[in-house]
């Protein structure tokens, strides 16, 4: 399986994360079981990746966070996509796919 | 401040099982220096994961032992994770409204106070409440709102606001007026008068609410207008890059 480069995962860990967020919240372990899921382990956040960047997302007010026990007992926090991380979805999605386009455009990667 | 971490980096690898997984993320991270309530709440949301992670890899038929190193293997650097959440937790969390409506609105509004003085300074003061308000001065200063209108739209549009916020960020420094004109209309109506003054002429009264809310405010609208829609992206830098 190819790795995506450490480099690349940074740049596209908002994305990640926030479109997880939009399906339900979650707490953070969960956030990386379900992008390690959604990618075929592709893109696979660690707990050293995963913190920081949440807590910037929820420092910008895209995510917010709140104390929640779960049915067995335990308590986790549970991290849901603001209206302001809502909206930041679009526009990200539309900068991924340029750049994509315009990657395969230069290297052929749809083709490769 | 992070005095923790050479004695949190020599701690022994925990001997199976780990039951206080917090207390080993306290151990192991040491103090961040961003208050002992944010620290608590950190080490208790890492602990679960750890935990969550020893759960799920002895679920899957790993060895306990095992689940726990795999466990651990998710922090490689602790020093530099501290680091990083210190950084990311440091600053106060800016509410979202005071980014996009606040902070913006606020600033064009000092703006239009201190332009305001400016004009005040070059007109006399009751040439604002004559029919004949200088023209030389009405017009560039509408033209300077439609532009205070423009910025604080843009700002807010920057910053994430949503339309309605975009457009109330532009067209905030109208309160500014809103209050002048109630604190002096209300001032002028407690005083004393031996016939009925002219401020409170209904005529007069319409006159003034026309030159000093309604067309500053149209100005400020108009000069918002075009930064409520969204833009459509162009970039083709590395997308998430920029605020990363």
């Amino acid at each position: 399986m190819t790795i995506v480069p450490s480099s690349m995962k940074r740049g596209s860990a908002e994305l990640a994360i926030l479109s997880v967020l939009l399906e339900e919240p979650l707490h953070g372990y969960e956030i990386s079981k379900r992008i390690e899921e959604h990618t075929g382990g592709v893109l696979r956040f660690n707990l050293a990746s995963l913190y920081p960047m949440l807590y910037r997302l929820e420092k910008r007010g895209w995510v917010k966070a709140s104390w929640q026990t779960t049915p067995s007992g335990r308590r986790r926090r549970c991290y849901s996509l603001t209206a302001a991380g809502r909206k930041q979805l679009p526009p990200l999605r539309d900068e991924w796919r340029l750049f994509f386009r315009a990657l395969d455009r230069l290297a052929g990667v749809s083709r490769a | 401040m992070n005095g923790g971490f050479s004695s949190a980096r020599s701690i022994a690898w925990p001997v199976f099982p780990v039951r206080d997984w917090a207390q080993l993320v306290r151990e192991r991270l040491g103090a961040m220096g961003i208050g002992a309530e944010r620290e608590d709440e950190i080490v208790a949301e890492l602990g679960a994961h750890l935990e969550d992670c020893v759960s799920a890899a002895v679920r899957n038929g790993r060895a306990e032992s095992d689940a726990v190193d795999m466990a651990l293997e998710e922090v490689p650097d602790w020093v530099a994770l501290n680091r990083e959440i210190a950084e990311a937790k440091k600053e106060e969390p800016m509410n979202e409204r005071t980014r996009t409506l606040w902070l913006p609105g606020t600033t064009m509004l000092v703006s239009a106070y201190v332009l305001m003085e400016v004009v005040t300074r070059l007109v006399p003061h009751n040439a604002w409440i004559r029919p004949l308000f200088p023209m030389f001065i009405f017009v560039p200063w509408l033209l300077a709102y439609g532009v205070l209108g423009a910025m604080g739209a843009q700002w807010s549009r920057r910053v994430g606001g949503n339309a309605r916020t975009r457009a109330l960020a532009g067209t905030f420094p109208i309160a500014l007026h809103m209050v002048i004109f109630l604190c002096v209309f209300i001032a002028t109506s407690l005083q004393p008068h031996p016939r009925t003054p002219e401020w409170l002429m209904p005529s007069f009264l319409l006159a003034v609410f026309f030159k000093f809310i309604l067309l500053p405010g149209i100005a400020l609208a108009v000069g918002a207008l075009p930064f409520l829609r969204d833009r459509t992206p162009a970039s083709t830098k590395l997308p998430g890059t920029a605020n990363a």
